[in-house]
């Protein structure tokens, strides 16, 4: 009986449990109702509460809004236009009818400036009757007034011309002053002919026969001495070529470059050796140059991580009593890059040091921090470490020069488009804003 | 070379901007009572990732609140925490979970363009990474057909059919897409049709043009082409829609775009869908007449970069892991010297460096971290998003259960059904991922009612969190706090432990508060900390009480 009871009261709950629930009324609302809106709503009329709140928040930003205005109404009429696609055909259509545009690096040392590469045989329609020949001349302005001209008459017959209005000189050795530099215009016009051999898609053969006519004039800064005054009469050194020459060189190059990529290489590396003999007309300069050059890049814990090293040694070696002019000697400081450049050490100005011989050792660490489908940012920081000498006897530890930097090189489809770095040295901190590495 | 051709166009541009300030005429129509707007990828890539990101810290709103670390209230909300039905947004799935039919035919209830007759191609994109060309059916209807990247069939006609039935679904405006297949001789040259070609010079559609342009395109296996067919919107175009800020000359624009909750929201639907090229110039504003009221419709366009696929091919490792400018990754990345491996660059090194199919393209949930996706572009409301806007696009996101998410998925209509199903798996598993998340960031307890028994109150709600299995069935905790009145006079009445789902509301308070708000927090298994509240609120009326408001916690 007892147990019978349980058993219905525990139906009853059981029922109970589930009816109650059933049976109770609801208080429906309307869950997406758009009354009550939790926010204040602003009202469609601008008030004068409305905008002076706005303004309040804002007004930090309003000025930078007059920059932004134009910009993007630049933007989009380039995009609706189609004005970059407009741009590389007219670059194209230009570069196939023999006149390519170019833009000079930034800074640096170099300056910012722009030009023509000027293919001869195209741009006069030569190219279909004569496929082998080529003429080709590039004028180039800079705002530091180096102009250059360089015109290549065949594959391997080269003429240039250069006036460089501002070359700096500090003076010859490891021991010079930053502040006894002097300025001086470099005029040169180049004739090489040169004959080369490509194999195994790795090496490279090349010499060179060239006349170089050298003048050596004040240069155009008028706020610094000029090299006769300050070295010479002040200092009395002995700096050869101050009159300009006129040289007669030959010279063999043999490259091996295995590199997997040009601009940022993660493997392989590169040796180049050069041997040449000058000799000047006028009977004061002569040497042998002796250049080895070498640098390896290899991946570091991934292939995002890369460690760049580079080794150079050049010696000039006078031939009997004969001098090694100043221009031709070893140059160390600044970017490098170029070959008319001294060799880079990035902390200290271009062609801060001067001598017969010079010895340089250039150590990067690379990683990659950015990258948007073919752009790319990498990281780098870095160490260069070289001296100039005289002769090997003048080789001493103590001149040694250090540079240390960092910077970042932004790059598309593994092409770098520009560099920004920052190194420092015993002379300073020099920039550079560059369109290629310096190695 | 390419170096030097860079540089060239970057000189060139500065004479375009000295051209674009002399009054060229931008688009615009005096007629129209309308203001137009025009913008592009440049102008947003330099808005967003170049302005915006460098004038942040002066905008003092925003400055203040982020050194409080408080996020902003969306203020499009209703009083229940949901979002009513605008211009820019209509509950669907969310609201009523649609049939299989209407999941399937989504925003494409035209069906496409009309297989009967000719398609006469009026204008072509020739040039870029998206090409495709407008046409005209038989009809007299407009579309425009784009294809997939030459070794990528049914990549991005296949993200666009599926991505935008998706968030026709979810509630948003969106164009009609539709997938075709069609042989050549379908389509004729209108006298008057001219394309955009890589010269960027405006030119006259010829045949030889024609035949130029398909050879980049991948056939089918009978020698036709597949394209989405996009139907060209009816009505007036305005433009795209603006992210933040919000149109003076729309009476219904009452609420500045970056506070809209769907407008944020569209960062977890973008981490959903992995369509990083979630943009303003991927949206339209358009005045069209419905019902006999004209009104301005916000339509998102443009889904061929959404799920694996991007423009040009399968989605590069980084997009959606960061922006297209991401200072803080790359800051990140300098600083740690290369010796930090980026989520995007593990994936992609598990992944073999290879996609995982050339129909689907990149797409999977390895290092997946629902709150770390990001959009291409950074828009101040993908930054403003808060807890309860992640909780309501979360909550719509699982309303979508695996047969919807299949059936969507089958909409792409992929010819590999593996990779179909890889395509629906992801995006199953991406879904409770989001979920997860979310409804942890949030207190995850909805659907509240509120009902009478015979003068009994009580609330019952549901506790989503347990309903998708993210917790176990058992052992959360709900804390009641039940404060009446308001403002400094606020007082707690009582406060309750509970394990149901159910809160039983005492007769007197409601007898003696016109105004009751119940603060319900909510603890997990061997949790040891109480999590976000969630505030209903109930009102009396004339002894008659109601539910009047639903507040999460942002």
């Amino acid at each position: 009986m007892n147990l019978s009871f349980r058993f219905l009261t525990g139906l009853l709950f059981i029922f109970l449990s589930f009816s109650l629930p059933l049976s109770a009324e609801e208080i429906v609302y309307d869950r997406y109702a758009a009354a009550g809106l939790e926010g204040e709503l602003l009202g469609n009329s601008s008030g004068a509460g409305e905008m002076f709140k706005n303004w309040g928040k804002h007004f930090l930003v309003y000025p930078f809004e007059l920059v932004r205005w134009p910009i993007d109404q630049t933007l989009v009429f380039v995009e609706k236009h189609h004005v970059d696609d407009k741009v590389e055909w007219v670059y194209e259509q230009m570069k196939n009818h023999g006149v390519t545009p170019k833009v000079r690096s930034l800074l640096g040392g170099e300056g910012l400036g722009g030009g023509f590469d000027i293919d001869v045989t195209k741009l006069s329609g030569m190219k279909e009757n004569l496929p082998n020949l080529t003429v080709e001349g590039s004028a180039l302005w800079t705002v530091d007034h180096l102009t250059l001209y360089e015109g290549k008459l065949t594959a391997e017959e080269i003429v240039r011309y250069e006036n460089r209005g501002e070359e700096h000189f500090y003076g010859i050795g490891p021991n010079t002053s930053l502040g006894d530099g002097t300025s001086f215009r470099m005029e040169r016009s180049t004739f090489e002919t040169a004959l080369g051999l490509s194999f195994l898609n790795t090496w490279d053969v090349r010499g060179h026969f060239s006349f170089q006519n050298v003048n050596i004039t004040n240069g155009e800064d008028g706020g610094r001495g000029i090299i006769d005054e300050i070295f010479v009469r002040t200092n009395r050194q002995v700096i050869p070529g101050l009159g300009g020459d006129e040289l007669v060189n030959l010279g063999v190059k043999v490259e091996h470059d295995n590199r997997d990529l040009q601009d940022l290489p993660s493997r392989g590396g590169y040796q180049r050796f050069y041997l040449g003999y000058t000799k000047g007309m006028d009977g004061s300069s002569g040497f042998l140059t002796y250049r080895g050059e070498a640098a390896h890049f290899v991946k570091f814990l991934s292939d995002r991580q890369v460690l760049a090293l580079r080794g150079v040694a050049e010696h000039h070696d006078e031939l009997g009593d004969r001098q090694v002019p100043f221009f031709g000697m070893s140059r160390l400081g600044g970017y490098g890059v170029s070959p008319r450049l001294g060799d880079a050490h990035r902390g200290f100005k271009r062609d801060r040091f001067f001598d017969e011989s010079l010895l340089l050792a250039n150590l990067e660490y690379r990683w990659t921090v950015y990258n948007y489908r073919d752009w790319r940012m990498d990281a780098v920081v870095f160490w260069d470490e070289g001296q100039v000498f005289g002769e090997w006897s003048g080789l001493q530890w103590d001149d040694f020069r250090s540079s240390v930097g960092f910077g970042v090189r932004i790059s598309m489809a593994d092409d770098i488009l520009l560099t920004l770095e920052i190194a420092r040295s015993g002379d300073g901190t020099e920039f550079y804003a560059k369109t290629k590495t310096p190695f | 070379m390419r170096k030097q051709k860079l540089l060239f166009k970057a000189a060139t541009l500065l004479l375009a901007f000295v051209f674009a300030q002399t009054g060229v005429p931008f688009a615009g129509t005096a007629s129209s009572s309308y203001s137009k707007r025009e913008t592009g990828l440049y102008r947003d890539v330099f808005d967003q990732s170049v302005y915006y990101e460098g004038t942040e810290p002066l905008h003092l709103e925003r400055l203040s609140r982020g050194l409080r670390g408080a996020g902003k209230r969306a203020r499009n909300v209703n009083a229940f925490d949901e979002v009513p039905d605008s211009t820019f947004f209509t509950n669907r799935h969310g609201r009523e979970p649609l049939s299989e039919g209407a999941l399937k035919q989504g925003p494409a209830a035209d069906g496409g363009p009309d297989p009967g007759g000719d398609w006469a191609i009026t204008k072509g994109k020739f040039e870029g990474l998206t090409p495709g060309f407008f046409i005209r059916d038989s009809q007299g209807e407009r579309y425009l057909l784009k294809f997939d990247p030459i070794d990528n069939l049914e990549l991005n006609t296949g993200a666009e059919a599926v991505t935008s039935r998706f968030l026709h679904a979810i509630g948003y405006p969106v164009p009609s897409y539709t997938l075709v297949s069609f042989k050549k001789e379908k389509l004729v040259i209108d006298p008057q049709a001219t394309i955009y070609d890589e010269s960027g010079f405006q030119k006259k559609l010829t045949p030889e043009g024609l035949d130029e342009f398909l050879l980049f395109i991948p056939e089918t296996g009978d020698g036709g082409y597949r394209a989405s067919a996009s139907r060209i919107l009816e009505g007036e175009i305005l433009g795209p829609m603006k992210f933040q800020g919000r149109r003076r000359d729309d009476p219904e624009d009452t609420v500045n775009h970056e506070d809209r909750r769907e407008i944020r929201a569209l960062q977890v639907f973008a981490s959903w869908l992995n369509n990083n090229d979630m943009r303003e110039s991927n949206s339209l504003d358009v005045v069209q007449e419905r019902d006999g009221q004209r009104r301005i419709w916000h339509y998102l366009i443009d889904f061929g970069s959404s799920l694996g696929a991007a423009s040009g091919g399968p989605k590069p490792p980084m997009f959606g892991h960061e922006l297209m400018l991401d200072y803080g990754e790359t800051l990140k990345a300098i600083f740690s010297f290369g010796f930090w491996k980026k989520p995007w660059q593990k994936r992609w090194d598990e992944a073999g460096r290879e996609v995982q199919s050339p129909s689907i393209g990149y797409f999977d949930n390895r290092h997946f971290r629902p709150a770390r996706f990001r959009t291409q572009l950074p828009y101040f409301p993908f930054k403003d998003l808060t807890r309860s806007d992640g909780f309501w696009a979360a909550k719509i996101l699982m309303r979508f259960t695996d047969d919807d998410i299949k059936v969507l998925v089958s909409t792409g209509e992929f010819s590999a059904k593996k990779a179909e199903e890889a395509l629906a798996g992801t995006l199953i598993e991406r879904r409770d991922l989001i979920g997860r998340y979310w409804f942890k960031q949030a207190n995850p307890l909805d659907e509240f009612r509120f009902f009478n028994e015979g003068g009994a109150y009580e609330l019952r709600f549901e506790d989503l969190a347990v309903r998708h299995g993210f917790v176990p069935e058992t052992g959360s905790v709900y804390r009641v706090e039940v404060i009446a009145g308001k403002g400094k006079r606020r007082i707690r009445v009582a406060q309750e432990d509970i394990q149901e789902q159910t809160v039983r509301i005492n007769s007197d308070w409601l007898t003696r508060y016109p105004s009751l708000d119940l603060l319900i927090r909510t603890r997990r298994p061997n949790a040891v900390t109480w999590g976000p509240f969630v505030r209903v609120r109930i009102e009396s009326q004339a002894g008659v009480p109601r539910l009047a408001g639903i507040l999460h916690q942002d």
